[in-house]
């Protein structure tokens, strides 16, 4: 058929590669191949036959050699759309989404007449959050196909993304006034939310007036109505018109009175900070009135009425001592906050006691109980464990199949750091109930945190999908993106081979000891190995969560979802600061800066004298050992595998490529493993104390005091706190004396630290001036 | 602090497959997640709790404040705040679904032991029920749950009202069946503030600071 065809291209290259791009695009690969492999045999540089090799191995599997041909490919056509197009498809393939954007812009630009690139381009470009470069793309694609509304849309989003809010809302409300007489029932939705969405920019840009007056007219239209009144309430709240939007705010708690940033706010439309107390209780036994089912009537008055008023006696004494007849297991837990005023603790302290003493004979038994669970918590929460189990004792004594009370006993073992005792009991609850996988996620944490990590795998694979060949659950989890466990595995790890070093520096060095210094080593690299393959398997799944939106870019603008798209990105943006990532980089860091440490001390030994033979006997020693348990590793990879076919399912390579700087120095790697952190979750102290030691290490002194500044920001509340912070102290002296011994040390970059210091930690000015004068 | 429900979002989502997997045999991956919190913005909900809070307190002073990294727990979304509950909602998007008048489905729901008797689930599926009743027009939700699970199927059947409607063999991975449960969506029988049993209610016209 193809013959028939007039030739697109010029000369039998042309017409052979125009055939080979059909088949290729039929997913007929071996086909492909040979005509592409005909051609450049013909003619070596054919650089579109080059580039179609090159995916065409992606495809087949061919992968790592594919790259080469791409490149040569557009050495030698790199004004070529087609070669420009091809290399775009394989670099979005091989998730390069930098290249792939590059060279599908080269395209356009060379003058492809496929708009349909337009629409890859602008979900790559939105993807490296090029926004600049995404409103020509979105703009050419829309005039390529104006008829569809997702084009309008992905228009305005371009332009709100760089915060041009009137082409924003004027894109929008073209196509409304559009597509108005051809609307059906099933685009209402979609409908809904993009008019929410341009009033929202409205309100962005400022002009809030105009926001509220759109709302209103648009309201027979939204189906949202939740959002409609939130904006109405807070454009009311924005204009000062505060008793409207209190009625907002009530008709808000109306619909959901357990939301408590309603309450919130309609304090401040009622102004109720400069009205006495007596208005402020008030307005909380009406809203009770109303809402008698609801948590934040009867919760907040406990945080605002002061211990010493009446008040606050009685509203605890309600909450506090309904919850216990109910036996609800959080009733301790909920008014946790409020114990941190101490008056406040020792009233509740009184009320829970003299409840136990004189009331209880009234109720049911497992009151009893309840009470005894609440009592002791609360002895867990001032540190007194003594009396924390005597009541935890006694309760368990009265109840023992209550399950609640085993997780409290283990949670007391755990703070006597007495592990293996915690995890028996916590098996122990959840022996008693079988089918929740909530205690049985329990006792996992706590065999983890014993250090017995085959047994907490073993338990955990009772509710996980056990794949094929695979022993246990291991590889499930990981594929689940089971970051909880993954990362108490890393810190089990780390804790064995931790105290297998504390094996090794306790054995004297002779030669009888010399297998079980081995077996040691041997350990120890294991272990470490393991850690660091768990941790960065959480850091791979936060890449796979950032790769995760890619899909949403053009599905959001399709589905009608513009205004929660709008927040994805920014979700993706600060998708490090998640707490558990935070953590994460804090263990590999722990673990980099040990390697950097025995690098410095072998560089020491090596210095001194001829050291070497010292390395090698040891290295001798090891390599024994490791001979012996070759069987036995076998057997550990089956267990701790993490994905199916893994190179290094131990980890082995990772931990001796960073001894080895095989990627770089080791500082380097992990200063550009932290980086993200410093931008996108700049409240954690540890980002600020990490970037501080890092830099200080590679003599970056400016870098390192612009840590202490922001840690210190972050110490002091941000200045609320003037009092002189011994952490701050104790870094100012190290930055000091640090930039003092530096013989290197440029004098301007003396004098930049020196004046840094005076003009914003000058409190601290005793601890830098011996060193900076 | 005591507990908020209010509607999830994507912030949420990592948050909500943690209590997932903590609770649950059936996962899914944080992309599902995201379809979910992407296609059904207002069908899902979330249960937290907050563990500090400053400014409602005036007795503490500054001084006793400590300055702590937020916990690097995968319940908390942020400083402080923790999920305990969620409910994960759709609508029926299966072009081959036999039915198509639109209609919801819960994909998953669940509540941290720990936080259990306190209504979270009920509370929970209300604001689920409601918001695909008025955002997506839903005339009725349907939704499974194990055979075994008596506490789930005494607040479907009777706390929310649903109705047994086939028994799917071995509808779960390990071999157990599943009831296929349904309820018939009507907007003003859902609002959530007719399940408080108030004896008065708001009708917005009162001063709320002084006596009713």
């Amino acid at each position: 058929m193809a013959s028939k065809r007039a030739p697109i291209l010029g000369n039998k290259e042309d017409t052979n590669f125009n055939e080979a791009l059909k088949l290729y695009d039929s997913k007929q690969y071996k086909k492909a191949l040979k005509l592409v492999d005909a051609n450049l045999k013909k003619n070596s540089s054919h650089a579109a036959s080059l580039t179609l090799k090159g995916c065409i191995n992606y495809y087949i599997g061919n992968k790592p050699e594919a790259e080469s041909y791409i490149v040569k490919g557009l050495t030698k056509g790199e004004n070529n759309y087609i070669v420009n197009h091809l290399a775009g498809i394989y670099y979005r393939a091989v998730e390069n989404y930098t290249d792939a954007a590059k060279w599908l812009k080269a395209a356009i630009d060379n003058g492809s007449p496929n708009k349909q690139i337009l629409r890859d381009l602008s979900n790559l470009q939105v993807h490296i959050r090029d926004y600049k470069s995404l409103v020509s793309s979105r703009q050419g694609y829309l005039e390529f196909q104006p008829g569809y509304r997702a084009n309008w849309t992905g228009t305005a989003i371009a332009l709100h993304l760089n915060k041009n809010y009137k082409g924003a809302i004027s894109t929008l409300t073209k196509i409304e006034s559009i597509i108005k007489e051809h609307l059906q029932d099933q685009d209402m939705y979609e409908q809904s939310e993009c008019l929410l969405y341009k009033n929202d920019i409205i309100f962005q840009s400022g002009d809030v007036q105009k926001a509220l007056e759109t709302l209103e007219d648009d309201k027979p239209f939204i189906k949202d109505m939740l959002s409609f009144l939130e904006y109405k309430a807070k454009y009311l709240m924005v204009l000062g018109r505060t008793q409207e939007s209190s009625i907002v705010y009530r008709q808000l708690i109306q619909r959901n009175p357990d939301n408590i940033e309603y309450y919130k706010q309609l304090e401040i439309c009622l102004n109720i900070f400069e009205k006495p107390l007596s208005s402020r209780i008030k307005l909380y036994e009406n809203l009770n009135k109303f809402y008698p089912k609801a948590d934040p009537p009867k919760y907040l008055p406990m945080m605002f009425i002061p211990s010493s008023h009446p008040a606050f006696k009685e509203k605890a004494q309600n909450y506090i001592l309904g919850q216990l007849k109910k036996g609800v297991p959080a009733s301790f837990v909920n008014i946790k906050p409020i114990l941190k005023n101490p008056k406040k603790l020792k009233i509740i302290e009184e009320i829970v006691a003299s409840f136990f003493e004189n009331a209880l004979s009234n109720y049911d038994p497992t009151i009893k109980v309840w009470g005894l669970y609440f009592l002791s918590q609360l002895s867990l929460y001032q540190k007194d464990l003594a009396t924390a189990t005597k009541y935890i004792d006694t309760a368990l004594e009265h109840s023992p199949t209550l399950v609640e009370l085993y997780i409290l006993k283990a949670r007391i073992l755990k703070h006597y750091k007495k592990y293996e005792a915690a995890a028996q009991i916590m098996d122990e609850g959840r022996q008693l109930d079988l089918q929740d996988r909530f205690v049985n996620s329990k006792a996992t944490k706590y065999y983890l945190r014993a250090n017995e990590i085959d047994k907490a795998v073993d338990l955990i694979s009772l509710f996980t999908k056990l794949d094929k060949d695979a022993v246990n659950g291991c590889k499930d989890l990981h594929t689940m993106q089971a970051n909880w466990f993954i990362t108490e595995s890393a810190e089990a790890y780390k804790r064995l081979y931790h105290q297998y070093e504390e094996e090794l520096a306790s054995i004297e060095k002779t030669p009888e000891n010399e297998e079980i210094i081995g077996s040691l080593h041997d350990k120890i690299e294991t272990y470490k190995g393991l850690a660091l393959k768990r941790y960065t398997a959480v850091v791979k799944i936060f890449d796979i969560f950032f790769n995760d939106q890619f899909d949403f870019h053009f599905y959001c603008l399709r589905r009608g979802t513009p205004r929660d798209y709008i927040k994805t990105l920014q979700w993706e943006d600060t998708i490090h600061s998640t707490p558990i990532y935070v953590r994460v980089i804090k263990g590999l860091s722990e673990i980099y800066l040990e390697i950097y440490k025995e690098q410095q001390q072998k560089k020491a030994v090596e210095g001194e004298d001829d050291g070497t033979t010292v390395i090698k006997k040891n290295n001798k020693k090891n390599k024994k050992a490791k001979a012996q348990s070759l069987k036995k590793k076998e057997s550990l990879i089956a267990k701790v595998e993490s994905e199916k076919d893994d190179a290094d399912p131990l980890g082995t390579k990772l931990l001796s490529d960073l001894v080895n700087n095989a990627h770089g120095n080791i500082i380097d790697n992990l200063l550009k493993l932290s980086q993200p952190l410093l931008n996108e979750a700049k409240d954690y102290q540890f980002n600020w104390e990490l970037s501080f030691k890092l830099n200080l290490i590679k003599s970056k002194y400016v870098l390192s005091l612009q840590a202490i500044k922001n840690l210190n920001s972050i110490l002091s509340l941000r200045g609320r706190i003037t009092s002189k912070i011994p952490q701050i102290e104790q870094l100012v002296t190290e930055l000091g004396e640090a930039v003092s011994k530096d013989e290197s040390v440029n004098e301007a970059i003396k004098k930049v630290v020196k004046m840094g210091l005076s003009a914003s930690l000058s409190d601290y000015k005793e601890a830098y001036e011996p060193y900076l004068n | 602090m005591g507990i908020t429900i209010r509607q999830a979002d994507i912030y949420d989502i990592q948050a909500i497959q943690n209590a997932n997997l903590h609770n649950l045999p059936e996962n899914y991956l944080t992309k599902y997640y995201m379809y979910h919190a992407l296609s059904w913005p207002q069908g899902s909900f979330v249960a937290t709790t907050f563990d500090e809070i400053e400014e409602w307190d005036d007795e503490i002073s500054l001084d006793t404040v400590t300055v702590k990294d937020p916990k690097g727990d995968t319940a908390y979304i942020k400083k402080g705040e923790k999920i305990v509950g969620y409910v994960l909602a759709k609508m029926e998007d299966d072009p081959e679904a036999e039915d198509k008048t639109p209609h919801g489905h819960i994909t998953s729901l669940s509540v941290m032991r720990t936080y259990r008797r306190l209504g979270l689930a009920g509370k929970l599926m209300r604001h689920s029920l409601y918001a695909l009743c008025e955002s997506f027009g839903g005339q009725y939700v349907s939704l499974h749950v194990r055979k075994s699970n008596r506490a789930a199927l005494h607040l479907y059947r009777d706390t929310l009202k649903f109705e047994v409607t086939t028994i799917e063999k071995s509808y779960y991975q390990d071999g157990e069946d599943a009831y296929a449960m349904q309820k018939k969506l009507i907007l003003d029988e859902l609002k959530p503030h007719l399940f408080e049993n108030a004896e008065v209610v708001d009708d917005f016209s009162q001063d709320l600071l002084d006596d009713l």
